[in-house]
């Protein structure tokens, strides 16, 4: 699918989940994730793994979100602790929301290339040209960025295993011990990103990079029908949840 | 009596679950004490993998490594493996990625700082670190990050070195130095094994320390130990060599040349100073 289309429509489904406010709409917008997961074509156990950490934060949020519940019939009542069924109501709603949005953008972060969803933001974001924003720098800036996550992921394990060798225990000590092994890896760590930072500036100097031409993009990306469908089966399921809301 | 270190069915894989890309291969081995073991093989052939191994940043997938009587396995609780770090420095590929304090000397007191001694010890063991790696007693309060690169390697070495290891590791120490650099750091390290009874573990791409320095040598291919043998046998099998994509030191490529072209002579000679006696010899008879 096209980059662009599928930033587009992340943001649409964000939307439409804000919209959604009873059962039927939520079992709706459940229908579209999955649709939407299936034909992404994401391994479902990859899937979960990457939203696992997230959805337990967001569980816990709203536990105490029902915990805490004001409106509705009591249904249980503890000192403080107060659970009415509009709460568990609202908390479920909440769940589904923060849940559902949650999975539109893993869908997009996963089944997308970083330099693709790149692209995408630079397209979208292009009428600002008018207004002489640089667009195209900024695009660079975002693909150049996560360019080099992997491989500061890389110096991080590299730099926290030499520490570790000199002694370095992040987990015990008093208080200025600990900040001292933290410092002693992310003062390496800021030099190695500055020294990739200059060098991959002298590098594009080199290649005759200038930031006021026009660049060129090694992939193309065009519209086809898989994209019309989607965006058709996103508009219709975002026509339905107007009509069925209350 | 010293401690040797001894692998047993060691397989280790970065990605525990994915046993079809291991970076080690049913490694067996022992160093025995008081060597100076070299570690050869190409690039990606499991040389920095192996020696981490030895003081427990990463611990065998399956198979035990021993260091003296300390056992680490895939179950070995990580209290103590902080113990073992005191026995056993590695000083890594380019070290001087690790410098970070403020003042040369501050960078250096770190590690015994961590390892428990008091402060008066760590301040000795700090200077004495820096004097015995040559490094200029008026640079000690600069900023690590203002000195050449030989010098921060240095100051690097005197880290790892202030933690007074039994076992002293290192990752390809003379990478990116010029040649004099090269030199003076390799004179360094076999000083330190001999005046302090060290065990020398080195990764290594130039054969010629191999020869000038090494008693022992592992060659690696492909995350599996070929063979460990000396670097006289090592060089002496010119099939062996060929085939771990190594090459020959130059000393010993000068004897080959010597033998194509008729002269050959009684054994294979490692460095300048036997190669000498060995043509003196010829030409003298
Ligand atoms: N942090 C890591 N995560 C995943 N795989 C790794 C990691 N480090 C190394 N490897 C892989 O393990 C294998 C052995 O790597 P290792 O770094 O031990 O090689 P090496 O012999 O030290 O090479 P070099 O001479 O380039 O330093 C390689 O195939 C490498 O791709
Ligand atoms: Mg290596």
């Amino acid at each position: 699918m096209n980059p662009i289309m599928k930033i587009i429509l992340t943001f649409y489904f964000t939307l439409i989940v804000f919209l959604a406010n009873n059962w039927i709409s939520y079992a709706i917008l459940w229908l579209l994730a999955i649709i939407s997961i299936y034909f992404s074509g994401i391994n479902i156990k990859t899937f979960f793994n990457g939203i696992k950490a997230i959805l337990f934060i967001i569980l816990i949020t709203v536990i105490i979100q029902i915990l805490f519940s004001v409106n509705g019939n009591v249904i249980f009542n503890y000192g403080p602790i107060k659970i009415t069924n509009l709460g568990i109501k609202y908390g479920i709603f909440i769940f589904f929301r923060f849940t559902l949005i949650v999975i539109a953008s893993t869908i997009l972060t996963l089944s997308t290339k970083p330099l693709a969803i790149a692209y995408g933001i630079e397209k979208i974001m292009s009428p600002l040209n008018k207004l002489h924003f640089p667009v195209e720098v900024l695009s660079l800036m975002i693909s150049i960025a996560l360019r080099f996550v992997p491989t500061l992921i890389d110096e991080i394990s590299s730099i926290i295993k030499a520490q570790k060798a000199r002694g370095a225990n992040f987990n015990n000590g008093n208080l200025i011990k600990r900040a001292n092994a933290i410092a002693s890896i992310f003062i390496p760590l800021f030099l190695v990103a500055m020294n990739h930072a200059s060098d991959l500036g002298d590098a594009m100097v080199s290649r005759g990079y200038k930031s006021n031409v026009k660049r060129s993009q090694y992939h193309h990306y065009h519209i086809n029908h898989i994209d019309w469908i989607s965006c058709f089966t996103y508009l219709l399921f975002g026509v339905l949840i107007v009509f069925i809301r209350k | 009596m010293g401690d040797s270190i001894v692998f047993n069915d060691v397989n280790f894989s970065y990605h525990s679950n994915d046993l079809s890309h291991q970076a080690l291969k049913d490694i067996n081995l022992k160093i025995p004490y008081h060597s100076f073991t070299a570690i050869v093989g190409k690039t990606g052939s499991g040389k920095s993998t192996l020696v981490q191994q030895i003081n427990g940043l990463l611990k065998p997938t399956s198979g035990t490594v021993m260091v003296g009587n300390s056992i680490i396995s895939n179950k070995t609780p990580d209290k103590k493996l902080f113990k073992l770090r005191k026995k056993v420095g590695i000083v890594f590929q380019f070290p001087e990625h690790q410098l970070f304090e403020d003042t040369v000397l501050k960078d250096v007191c770190f590690g015994p700082k961590n390892i428990g001694y008091n402060d008066n010890d760590v301040m000795t063991l700090a200077e004495k670190s820096l004097q015995v790696v040559d490094f200029p007693k008026r640079l000690y309060d600069q900023s690590p990050f203002n000195l050449s690169g030989g010098q921060m390697r240095r100051v690097a070495i005197a880290g790892v070195l202030a933690m007074n290891p039994k076992i002293l590791i290192l990752d390809e120490p003379t990478a990116g130095l010029d040649q004099i650099g090269k030199r003076s750091i390799m004179n360094l390290i076999y000083n330190l094994y001999c005046k302090r009874n060290l065990t020398i573990i080195m990764v290594t791409h130039q054969m010629s320390d191999v020869s000038d320095y090494a008693d022992h040598v592992i060659v690696m291919n492909n995350g599996k130990m070929v063979k460990m043998t000396t670097p006289r046998l090592l060089f002496e099998n010119y099939n062996l060599v060929l085939h771990n994509n190594l090459r020959m030191p130059e000393v010993v490529n000068f004897a080959y040349h010597l033998k194509q072209n008729g002269v050959s002579f009684s054994k294979i000679p490692l460095n300048i100073k036997e190669l000498t006696t060995l043509i003196v010899n010829k030409l003298h008879r």
